[in-house]
């Protein structure tokens, strides 16, 4: 009881009595969209003044007005544009607003300043159509070198145009318009993104020869796993090395020595316990405004109509890490985010044709997550350490309760690339902390364990862990892909 | 009769009696048949038209030979008002009797005898009871149930009537004895003996089989039409015949009881919410030995019924499990004791009541939609534990329909003797009976034909021609007595035989021509169509079986939603065409869309293209389909197309309010749907419903839109005459028809309807290319671009674009127009580089570059092929598509050649139009054919046209500087079309 009481004492004096939720910390502001507008939102980006550009994948764009009021009760939906072929995704760069269309890369603009666009311009259109409903194409995001990175899904089914090349991959787009295939091996990435840093990731959702949901690393001339659309890296466009023939029913830290090209994720989101549909993401440029979290990155899931935290590491020249429970229960499924000037993350999305857990009831939605100012108390950070992990809370610890190996769970686990859908968790094994040791700040505990496996995903729990004040972990669980170890 | 309560239509007439459209005297003349034996003037004949008497080809298999004995020997009595003559009257009895026998004998070698029985059912005695009050049987034929009955089931209403005595008014023979006519026949409906339908009389008549082959085509047995064709489906035949024929099911309390219990099995998606499925016949029956569910056929959409008696050993408080995928119900004597409802997977559910020892009603439902499929029966008797129920304790009664009883075996000598007698006694101047032998042909009998040739052949009874007949000193058939020959008819009312008398008298007014009307009005008296239509004042719905007059409740429209509608000036309302399907066409089939009022239950009857004969003429003529002066529609343009669907929509008069849209259902009541409305309906009667509703005498709830000459809509200048043509013009547009504003279904959820401003959606597009632009405009002219090929690929008119495929689900559909009225652009790049004019036209990759938008939203398309950049703008013009076509490029591309127009036919002496009053050139010979107009900045200038495979109008580009930049040749084109 007196472990409540404080707690409850530090967080304000609503919460008194009650476990602290995801709403004490952050908040959800639907934005409310008139009846007649179906908005299933694929992509957002910023005009230059700050309100929200929004596409739909009717292929319509809208300008956002008043998106920021809170509550929001004069949002105000104006057409940009329309007739646009399901573009998944929305980048500004000056008065452009780029977006890959099903069949081209193009760009737009408003020239005479009433909100709507006049010009559209055919940038690229190097790669065909087969007309397979499921040949999605996402992004754009701006690569290091001014290039626009996308990524092509792969088809399911009939193609009554006629099967095409170039799907499964990621592809830079020169400014003038020249196409350059990066990475193959994609299967349904509805992410794609630009790092602060330079280098981009993408997230591809589990099916067939992707054994679970990933965020991965979009290193050019990679192979991420699906051979469908390998068969074009013989074209003389494919700048790189073929991958190879692919082998079926391996495990994923076996792979790459069969397939030198084979890129190990850098997070992957086991199955329902994270989500099962991972899409759009941002790393969190806040500096502060979003919480505790600046520099990590936030990554929706379609499915679960949440939001899942991630952080990366660049381990042995590969980027990798954790991921956690961040914010569930949102109005849609969730497909794109946007920071908004304000630092509040706002994101939009739809389940048309696939499932979601949303909670508005109408298929669609649109919505800002805003920080309440009070602090969380959470897994920071888990980073993996040559014997171990060092996790850091975002407040002081109690150490009674945080140097105690039994208030953890760790185990670890690992996927197999294989042709059907999906993978189980396989090689499975309990891990022993032998050590917890409290860092000088005071908020941070490195585990010494026995039994790290390179390739393999470590589940940890800390149920028993409590802050300084006594407040449990508000997601006690975290999942690495420690996809190398580190080296002493 | 309580009749007070009776609407305003019950007056028939104004002295309040039943008006009839046909002297008594002639129509008996008809419906009696004289004919037969009497010889006809020619010029009277077609009013005495004989109302042909039933094919007896099967009749052995269909009538019961008792009735049959019954039925010849006293027709007049078994049946009042019986058109069937007495063929005894100068017989013995014995002398009756034996040939009476021998004719049965004979009758009974036509047709097959169906020996077994058939299961009785009693959801399939339900569904015949519906059938029955329903699709329109009680319009001529006595109700079976009251009103309030129909409320319970037949067992229900069994169990209330356990005391009566079901041969009440029958006697030993089973004959019926005098009832008052008032209770037979319904005040105002033709007194037609058929009419009278009473069940222990027609258990008697028919066995099953035969009486439901005889619904499900009753043409064929009663070629006259009197009985028509109710389109009724094999199934709902037995049902029906089932039901009728009720009597003949052995009374449960004096069944046999077997062990086990009886099953009825049903496929179809049944309500998952109870074990009632009215409406849903079972296809199989049987008895099983428990709840045995591996009777089914198959694993999907089906469902059992097991019903019998449960022996209950000892009293007390019993308990009942049932354990089903999906769900079921255990029903005992009729309460509900167990409800395991609803679609679920295994599931078990229980319930308790407290019962007596002894027999008690069982009744167990369950049904499957889809997945796995189970049912588990437990029973737990006070102070045990559940278990299974002991086959001993479930029994149940086989009821049965008898099979047909034949007429034993009488010897081919008795056979012959009866054939004999039906030539002798003159049956064979009525009744076919498919037997070869000039003796058996109706024709080779009858002196009644008006055929001279015959004249003075009369066989029979050297019956006088009709001429020849005394009323003043009447004879035979013509007197009260049973003096005359041995057959003649009995005029069992004296009112009749005056009728005829007097009818005779002046035989010679029968020659006299009659008008339109007045043999529509015998037309429709002879196929009762009164008893369902009114027309000018006649006939309709009698008050007294009105009620059962039914329809979709959910139709909200009153009386117009569950009567016939009235036929008064039905010519001159319907098209020809239309009518003559609505008379000889089975509208009642399986496609329901074929019925303009599927919410009625009644179904419009088929009577046979011979008995419906010129009806369709006579109406137009009497209604005054042909007369001059009639009001024509205007031609439809696209702009009174658009004026129209706006009037259709909500903002507008709002049809859709009442009328459904296609498939898409009207937005409250419902009514007769807007699609085919133009088909059917002729201009100036839809004009005159619109204008002034009340004048069409169709007592409906149509609002009248315009008052004082004046349309709430502010369209057309608020002009009535011109929304009307407005309405009209949009109609004919049929399945091209823009879904109006307002409809609420996920068809229309979908539709893109241009307003104000052009519509931009990319698409999927079935033929072109999976990247394909449309864009609609609001002028209702709409195109095609493939962005893949960049080219101008079709435009057209009407509808936009419906994007269900594209925008719902997963979508991905390959979309098309869905218009008709579309015009196809040449295939292939929009301009090439030739060396001649007539090169064949090379396969260049033009390149899509984007488009830019105006301020009013219009597109201009932008491509280029080696430096030359070409802005296409298509755009609505005169109902037909104008482009205006700009080139630049950096210097003047030598050779280049616009492609404006090809058509894949063309004759080798085809020559090129001049241009008409209009500056168009009119290609009025070809396929498609259009008018069409090219323009430079010289203005008009004319395509070299080449011919060979098909025509092709072509144009060289004469470049021109204009200003520096970087491509500062231009050429400019404008290409008007209208097709």
């Amino acid at each position: 009881m007196n472990v409540i009481l404080l707690s409850a004492l530090t967080l304000g004096s609503g919460l008194i009595g009650q476990d602290p939720t995801e709403d004490d910390y952050y908040r959800i502001v639907p934005l409310p969209i008139p009846e007649a507008l179906v908005l299933e939102v694929s992509g957002i980006t910023l005009l230059e003044d700050g309100r929200p550009l929004v596409c739909n994948r009717r292929g319509e764009v809208f300008v956002v007005e008043n998106a920021y009021d809170d509550p929001a009760e004069h949002v105000l939906f104006h057409k940009f544009a329309e007739g646009l072929q399901e573009p998944l995704g929305l980048l500004r760069q000056g008065d452009w607003i780029y977006l890959a269309q099903r069949g081209e890369l193009t760009r737009m603009r408003d020239v005479d300043g009433d909100d709507r666009a006049d010009e559209f311009e055919t940038i690229c259109d190097t790669w065909r159509v087969s007309g397979n409903y499921h040949e999605y194409n996402f992004g754009p995001t701006l690569g290091p070198e001014g290039n626009f990175w996308i990524t092509t899904n792969k088809p399911f089914g009939d193609q009554p145009f006629g099967a095409v090349p170039w799907r499964g991959f990621a592809m830079r787009i020169t400014p003038e318009g020249e196409m350059i295939p990066t990475v193959c091996g994609l299967r349904s990435p509805s992410g794609v993104q630009a790092s602060p840093w330079g280098d981009v990731f993408y997230t591809d959702n589990q099916g067939e020869w992707c054994g679970a949901s990933k965020l991965s690393w979009l290193k050019p001339g990679s192979f991420q796993g699906h051979p469908h659309g390998i068969g074009s890296c013989e074209q003389d466009l494919w700048p790189y090395e073929h991958p190879g023939e692919i082998p079926n029913r391996v495990l994923m830290p076996e792979v790459s020595k069969q397939v030198p090209s084979f890129q190990m994720p850098s997070v992957w989101f086991p199955r329902d316990k994270m989500g099962r549909a991972p899409a759009g993401f941002v790393w969190d440029t806040t500096e502060g405004a979003f919480g505790p979290f600046a520099g990590q990155v936030f990554v929706t899931d379609q499915y679960e109509a949440s939001v899942m935290r991630v952080s990366l590491e660049k381990v042995q020249g590969h980027w990798q890490g954790a991921c956690y429970p961040f914010r569930r229960r949102l109005g849609t499924g969730a497909l794109r985010l946007q920071w908004a000037p304000d630092g509040s993350l706002i994101m939009g999305g739809t389940d048309r044709g696939w499932p979601s857990l949303g909670t508005n009831g109408r298929g669609f939605g649109l919505e800002r997550v805003v920080w309440t100012g009070e602090m969380p108390f959470e897994l920071l950070e888990m980073s993996a350490r040559p014997q171990g992990f060092h996790l850091t809370f975002t407040e002081a610890v109690d150490p009674e309760s945080a140097l105690d190996p039994e208030s953890y769970d760790l185990s670890s686990f690992t996927y197999i690339l294989h042709s059907t859908y999906g993978s189980p968790e396989v090689e499975n094994e309990t891990l022993s902390i032998t050590s917890c040791t409290l860092g000088d700040d005071g908020r941070s505990v490195e585990l010494m364990v026995e039994g790290l496996r390179a390739g393999w995903l470590h589940e940890l729990h800390l149920d028993g862990v409590r802050s300084a004040s006594g407040a449990p972990v508000l997601h006690p669980r975290a999942y690495y892909t420690l996809a190398f170890r580190p080296e002493d | 009769m309580a009749l007070a309560s009776e609407p305003a239509r019950a007056l028939q007439s104004d002295s309040g009696d039943f008006h009839e459209p046909l002297p008594r005297g002639e129509r008996l003349l008809s419906e009696f048949h004289c004919s037969a034996c009497h010889t006809v003037p020619a010029a009277v004949f077609p009013r005495v038209l004989p109302i042909e008497a039933p094919d007896l080809i099967a009749v052995g298999g269909r009538l019961r030979p008792d009735h049959l004995r019954k039925f010849l020997a006293h027709p007049d009595k078994l049946h009042p008002r019986n058109r069937m003559p007495n063929l005894f009257t100068a017989f013995s009895e014995e002398e009756r009797d034996l040939a009476v026998g021998e004719l049965i004998a004979f009758l009974g070698t036509l047709g097959e005898h169906p020996s077994e029985g058939t299961p009785a059912l009693v959801g399939e005695l339900e569904r015949g009871r519906q059938l029955f009050h329903g699709v329109g049987c009680v319009a001529c034929h006595r109700p079976q149930d009251d009103l309030y009955d129909l409320d319970w089931t037949l067992l229900e209403l069994l169990a209330e009537d356990a005391g009566e005595d079901p041969e009440a008014g029958v006697d030993e023979s089973g004959v019926l004895q005098a009832v008052d006519d008032e209770i037979l026949l319904r005040p105002g409906t033709l007194p037609h003996p058929d009419l009278v339908i009473d069940p222990t009389w027609l258990a008697g008549k028919y066995n099953v089989a035969g009486l439901a082959a005889f619904l499900e085509d009753p043409l064929a047995v009663r070629p006259a039409g009197n009985m028509p064709d109710l389109g009724l489906s094999g199934e709902e035949a037995m049902a029906l015949a089932k039901y009728l024929l009720r009597e003949q099911v052995m009374p449960l309390d004096e069944g046999e009881s077997s062990p086990g219990l009886r099953y009825e099995y049903f496929e179809a998606r049944l309500d998952a919410g109870n074990p009632d499925w009215p409406g849903v016949g079972p296809v199989a029956a049987g008895s099983a030995p428990d709840f045995d569910i591996s009777v089914r056929k198959r694993n999907d959409d089906f469902g059992l019924r097991f019903s019998g008696t449960l022996e209950i050993p000892e009293a007390g408080h019993w308990s009942f499990a049932l354990t089903s995928d999906d769900g079921s119900w255990l029903e005992l004597d009729g309460q509900m004791v167990v409800d395991n409802g609803g679609v679920h997977g295994s599931r078990r559910v229980t319930g308790g009541v407290d019962l007596k020892a002894g027999a008690h009603s069982i009744r167990v439902s369950m049904f499957e939609h889809g997945g796995g499929e189970e049912l588990k029966v437990q029973w737990q008797a006070p102070g045990a534990e559940f278990g299974p129920i002991p086959a001993e304790a479930l029994s149940h009664i086989a009821l049965r329909f008898p099979g047909s009883e034949g007429t034993g075996d009488p010897t081919p000598e008795v056979i012959a003797a009866g054939r004999a007698r039906f030539v002798d006694l003159g049956c064979v101047a009525c009744h076919d009976t498919g037997v070869t032998g000039v003796d058996m042909s109706r024709d080779s009998f009858r002196s009644g034909l008006p055929d001279p040739s015959l004249e003075g052949q009369a066989r029979h009874g050297d019956a006088p021609a009709l001429v020849d007949l005394d009323p003043g000193q009447p004879s035979g058939c013509l007197t009260a007595t049973t003096d005359g020959g041995p057959t003649r008819i009995v005029f069992d009312e004296p009112a009749d035989r005056t009728a005829v008398l007097e009818t005779l008298a002046s035989l010679a007014d029968l020659a006299t021509p009659l008008s339109s009307s007045d043999q529509v009005a015998r037309r429709m008296q002879r196929l009762n169509c009164y008893a369902c239509h009114r027309r000018s004042e006649i006939g309709g719905p009698h008050p007294d079986g009105a009620d059962y007059f039914a329809g979709d409740e959910n139709a909200e429209l009153g009386d117009e939603g569950r009567f016939p509608p009235p036929l008064t000036g039905v010519g001159s309302k319907l098209n020809g065409s239309w009518l003559q399907s609505v008379l000889l066409e089975d509208l009642n089939g399986p496609s329901p869309g074929a019925r303009v009022r599927p919410y009625l239950e009644t179904r419009m009857p088929y009577f046979g293209s011979g008995n419906v004969g010129d009806l369709v003429d006579l109406l137009r003529d009497a209604d005054g389909a042909e007369v001059a002066g009639r009001a024509q529609p205007l031609a439809a343009s696209p702009s009174l197309i658009q004026a129209g669907h706006k009037l259709a929509g909500i903002g507008g008069l709002g049809c859709i309010q009442c009328h459904p849209f296609g498939g898409v259902p009207s937005l409250g009541v419902t009514s007769v749907n807007l699609f085919g409305m133009t088909e059917h309906l002729q201009y100036d009667w839809f004009r005159q419903l619109l204008l002034d509703p009340t004048s069409t005498g169709m007592d409906t709830r149509m609002p009248a839109f315009w008052l004082d000459g004046e349309s709430p809509v502010d369209v057309l200048d608020k002009d009535p005459e011109r929304q009307v043509e407005a309405l009209w013009a949009f109609l004919t547009e049929g399945d091209n028809m823009m879904p109006p504003r307002g409809l609420n279904s996920p068809e229309v959820a979908y539709e893109l309807i241009p307003d104000d401003r052009p519509l931009c959606v990319g698409v999927f597009m079935k033929d072109v290319s999976p990247r394909t632009l449309a864009v609609g405009f609001p002028e209702w002219v709409h195109y095609a671009y493939d962005m893949q090929a960049a080219r101008l690929d079709s435009s057209w008119r009407g509808r936009f674009f419906n994007t269900r495929g594209t925008w719902q689900g997963r979508a991905g559909a390959l979309e098309s127009p869905p218009s008709a009225d579309t015009l196809d652009w040449p295939e292939g790049a929009p301009l090439a580089a030739l060396e001649g004019l007539g090169d064949p036209w090379p396969d260049l990759a033009w390149a899509f570059g984007g488009r830019r938008m105006d301020s009013q939203g219009q597109p201009t398309l932008l491509s280029s092929w080696k430096g030359i950049r070409l802005e296409d703008q298509p755009m609505p013009w005169e109902g037909g598509l104008a482009r205006e076509l700009q080139l630049s490029a950096a210097y003047p591309v030598p050779d280049l050649v616009l492609r404006v127009f090809h058509w894949d036919e063309g004759g080798e002496d085809w020559t090129m139009p001049a241009p008409e009053e209009d500056g168009l050139r009119h290609f009025k010979t070809m396929d498609p054919p259009l008018q069409l107009r090219v323009q430079d900045a010289t203005g008009d200038v004319t395509p070299t046209a080449l011919v060979g495979r098909g025509v092709e109008l072509r144009l060289p580009v004469h470049w021109e500087r204009e200003g520096r930049g970087a491509r500062p040749w231009k050429s400019h084109f404008r290409v008007e079309v209208i097709w």
